[in-house]
């Protein structure tokens, strides 16, 4: 008897999803860089892999089917999305004059013209994130980076610019612009990278 | 490796408090009518106001909206949409954390920020019959509206 009304609530479940309009359409794009991406796409028990760009996984109420569409097509069909996407952040590299914390020329030039650039983003965000070479722990090179970073923004903030949405962050030896071995001094490593978006 | 990575993701997770009070991401273009529903509540956004965990995002009518999340994951919504955050969490120095949204309705635009590019796995983006599992991309969903 329990068994008959658990059946009865699954045929009633199957009618429901038979009865779905047109199917759900998952659209693979291309990576800005040319890199190569996929989606995996799952539904009930099918899974279908998307793994060129501009192919297209239509979900359905029984099965996936894959076909293919084009950039005309895509710029056409999904224009809105297309237009209201934001724009990737931009990332710019600060170096400093050696074992000091003073910026080099061409850093100090560059600051004034990534704050300029900012003025004409829609609600601007700087994201302020310092790294160190491999030498001393991961705790010490947190904070280190972490210093280095608000350096920045002390830098800014004694210019008279006031930033609405400004974070700082310390990435510590995490990502090296020179990878290097453990305890290996690398004085390009000591930097400063600047996000805007 | 991946033992290690987990733990972290656990800490992010047992620290609540601290991810309630942090915003997910920032609106970054409006046309139309769009909405925010936050804890019972519906309200009309504008650009610069920044969106949390759990919100459900609307665009009424012939509108779009433009977000950008605070690890650079990149989010459009077309016209008739309906987007729910279900989950957000990041960790700006390990750059781990987790993403989870679902479209409920309309036209989704999403391209993967730094969280998807250490961990894809992290990325989960469902629609009412399916989920998307990502590996480090930019892709469009569609999901029709069954009221019409």
């Amino acid at each position: 008897m329990r068994r008959n009304s658990l059946y009865a609530v699954l045929l009633a479940a199957a009618l429901l999803a038979g009865c779905a309009g047109p199917p759900e359409r998952i659209v693979l794009l291309p990576e800005e860089n040319g890199a190569t991406s996929a989606l995996v796409v799952r539904a009930r028990d099918k899974e279908v892999v998307l793994d060129q760009p501009y192919t297209v996984a239509r979900v359905g109420d029984k099965r996936i089917e894959t076909e293919t569409t084009d950039a005309a097509a895509v710029a056409t069909r999904y224009r809105d999305v297309m237009q209201a996407l934001p724009l990737r952040a931009r990332s710019y590299t600060l170096n400093f004059e050696f074992g000091k914390t003073q910026l080099t020329r061409e850093s100090r030039t560059l600051l004034d013209r990534i704050l300029s650039e900012m003025q004409e983003l829609p609600a601007p965000e700087m994201i302020i994130i310092g790294h160190t070479d491999a030498i001393g722990s991961d705790e010490i090179n947190d904070k280190l980076s972490l210093d280095r970073a608000n350096s920045v923004l002390k830098l800014i903030q004694a210019k008279g610019i006031v930033l609405r949405d400004v974070s700082v962050v310390g990435r510590g030896e995490r990502e090296p612009l020179v990878p290097t071995r453990p305890g290996v001094p690398e004085p390009r490593n000591r930097r400063v990278e600047i996000r805007v978006k | 490796m991946i033992r290690q990575s987990f733990a972290i993701l656990c800490c992010i997770f047992a620290l609540p408090a601290a991810a309630a009070t942090a915003d997910a991401g920032t609106i970054k273009s409006v046309r139309g009518q769009v909405t925010v529903e936050r804890a019972g509540k519906s309200v009309a956004v504008q650009v610069g106001d920044p969106v949390f965990e759990g919100d459900r995002v609307r665009v009424r009518g012939d509108g779009s909206v433009g977000i950008s999340l605070r690890d650079e994951t990149l989010i459009s919504l077309g016209p008739n949409s309906n987007l729910v955050i279900d989950a957000y969490a990041y960790n700006p120095t390990t750059r781990e954390g987790a993403v989870e949204t679902s479209i409920l309705k309309g036209t989704l635009r999403y391209v993967t920020g730094l969280i998807g590019r250490l961990n894809p796995a992290a990325i989960k983006v469902k629609t009412p019959t399916a989920t998307v599992g990502i590996r480090g991309t930019d892709f469009i969903v569609e999901v029709p509206d069954e009221e019409k």
